[in-house]
């Protein structure tokens, strides 16, 4: 994928252009009861890594922020939980 | 009345939390409680921009999210099919309340017919920052080119599809933002998008402008 580009003309070229259109990703039900991403922000939290687990996911969250936020945002949860639960063991 | 003392499974999860099951306040309280100190964690830990907000505030927050999030959880109890922990599910939920709570808190004053009717989509002078300026004829070429993709926008697009796509692509509001001015959810937002964008792809391939000539084009 190329770099992004940084005025208003490049943003809107970048998004009509330059992002994927992941059928998959988009068909992937972002609402309350996805549990595929929950699977993957656990493996994540666990220490796999995106890229490997999930290519097209990791693609399709790095061009949309606010699906990107929630997801850093349960990877951050979890780990907290699991650094929480080590400490106790 | 018996007690979990070790960590439910899901199954448990599951039971415990069902209308009138005989363990459900206990579930109850360890679920919000589970949920509030996620949704705290995040606030205090992960948003450099409550940093001015007090522990207590935080604290209060963190509460106020958690009951609408635990209603949510319950709400949706029979969607849960088991992949993934219950409590994984469960912070999923909550992230996504105090997420969506804190977008909306941001752009409370920001309305969809209102950026409408503010005018160009892109600016004439809207520039690339720090770009040596391109040859006249580069310049004239990239003029045309948007000139097409800006025309593909207003043929190719419903008003719905065109508002949307300014609005998360150009100024960055957020999708649940958006979502709740069109009268939609956010993954038929996403869907919509999509759908915006394969058409003006489409249209623009068909006026024979390529996604490589344009990106050459307005590269650096």
């Amino acid at each position: 994928m190329n770099p992004p580009m940084h005025d208003k003309k490049a943003q809107l070229l970048d998004f009509i252009m330059n992002q994927p259109l992941h059928d998959d990703c988009v068909s992937m039900d972002c609402t309350d009861d996805c549990e595929t991403i929950s699977r993957l922000a656990e493996r994540v939290a666990a220490g796999e890594r995106l890229e490997d687990i999930a290519p097209d996911f990791e693609q399709f969250v790095g061009c949309w922020s606010d699906c990107r936020e929630e997801f850093q945002a349960l990877v951050a949860i979890l780990r907290a939980e699991l650094a929480q639960q080590s400490g106790r063991e | 009345m018996t007690e979990r003392t070790n960590e439910r499974t899901n199954e448990q999860w599951l039971t415990d939390l069902r209308d009138g099951a005989p363990l459900q306040p206990d579930a109850l309280n360890d679920l919000r409680a589970r949920i509030q100190r996620s949704i705290y964690y995040y606030l205090s830990q992960e948003r450099s921009d409550l940093r001015s907000l007090s522990p207590a505030e935080l604290e209060q927050m963190a509460e106020d999210l958690a009951q609408d999030a635990t209603l949510r959880v319950l709400a949706n109890l029979d969607h849960f099919r088991g992949e993934s922990q219950f409590t994984t599910w469960a912070n999923r939920i909550a992230t996504r309340v105090a997420i969506s709570e804190l977008r909306r808190a941001r752009y409370k004053d920001f309305s969809l017919d209102s950026m409408a009717a503010e005018g160009e989509l892109i600016p004439a002078e809207a520039s690339l920052i720090s770009e040596a300026p391109p040859s006249p004829e580069r310049a004239a070429e990239r003029a045309d080119t948007l000139s097409r993709v800006l025309g593909s926008l207003e043929s190719a697009l419903t008003d719905r599809q065109y508002k949307a796509l300014e609005a998360v692509a150009l100024r960055g509001v957020p999708m649940d933002v958006v979502a709740d001015q069109l009268g939609t959810n956010r993954n038929a937002l996403y869907k919509l998008l999509h759908d915006a964008r394969r058409k003006l792809r489409s249209s623009l391939e068909a006026d024979g402008l390529s996604v490589e000539y344009v990106l050459n084009l307005f590269q650096r």
